[in-house]
């Protein structure tokens, strides 16, 4: 036998066994990604379902809600993710930009259902974690730019309100009109 | 002395007989062997480890795919519903 015929033989084995180990990797980390799909996913609808109950719920958390629950399964999500917080990240507004537009409705809304509020602060950080597990392309680099921009928003907890607009996050995932700007008050 | 012939020894007669290419793969071989009689057990576990990762990739995929889209479509029907009942939103 002579080394090429040898080669012939050890070559293919050796394709065979990498492959197997890529895509052994690969489904490890697919694993990974619907496990924690899975996680966020259940908690993001556990919250929402008490609100989307609740009969004098606003129209911007229930467009809210319907906004992340249309994203939540789109290949798109991470990456409309990522491109969003990342241009809110890179243009700072100042702390006069950030005031809210009081929102009467919305107001009346807290005052009337203090027990939602949590509901409503695991509806968006749940629904934007479980979008960003849902295509395991650019979830890495959206859970990046979340962890940046809910620190962020963790900094400011008691100076201001935060405003996030979903609506570009689910434009760019669907490439669909028709949801407003959403308020988050936090 | 220095005309005298050297033996080339049986392991070079063996290397002739096979071609250098049995040789290499030979030895590999034989390192394979004796990989399995040292840590056959441990490498058995690996490849059952892996099998059952790639299965359980296959399954869990399709169940958490299906568990999502149900809710997100249960979830959906609420919304409608609340809508179609006069709601806000």
């Amino acid at each position: 036998m002579t080394i090429w015929q040898a080669l012939y033989v050890i070559v293919p084995i050796a394709m065979v066994l990498a492959v197997l180990g890529i895509y052994y990797a690969y489904c490890s980390a697919q694993l990974f990604r619907l496990r924690r799909y899975e996680y966020w996913s259940d908690k993001f609808y556990a919250a929402a379902k008490p609100i989307v109950q609740c009969a004098d719920a606003p129209k911007v958390v229930i467009h809210l809600i319907e906004s992340l629950n249309e994203i939540i399964r789109s290949r798109m999500a991470p990456t409309a993710v990522t491109e969003v917080f990342r241009s809110n990240i890179e243009s700072p507004q100042s702390d006069q930009d950030l005031q809210p537009k009081r929102d009467e409705e919305f107001v009346a809304f807290c005052e009337r259902n203090p027990e939602l509020m949590a509901n409503l602060e695991t509806v968006v950080h749940a629904g934007l974690l479980a979008a960003s597990y849902a295509s395991i392309l650019g979830g890495s680099q959206a859970r990046a730019i979340l962890a940046d921009a809910f620190s962020e928003m963790q900094t400011r907890r008691f100076k201001l309100r935060d405003v996030l607009d979903v609506q570009e996050v689910a434009e760019k995932a669907h490439r669909s009109g028709g949801l407003v700007p959403l308020i988050t008050l936090r | 002395m220095a005309n005298r012939i050297v033996e080339p020894g049986p392991w070079v007669d063996a290397v002739e007989r096979i071609g250098l290419g049995g040789t290499v793969v030979l030895i590999l071989a034989l390192f394979a062997g004796t990989a399995f009689l040292l840590r056959g057990p441990a490498l058995l576990n690996s490849v059952n480890g892996i099998i059952n990762t790639i299965l359980k990739h296959r399954r869990e995929n399709k169940r958490i795919n299906e568990k999502i889209a149900s809710k997100q479509a249960n979830l959906k029907t609420a919304l409608e519903a609340r809508k179609r009942n006069g709601r806000k939103g």
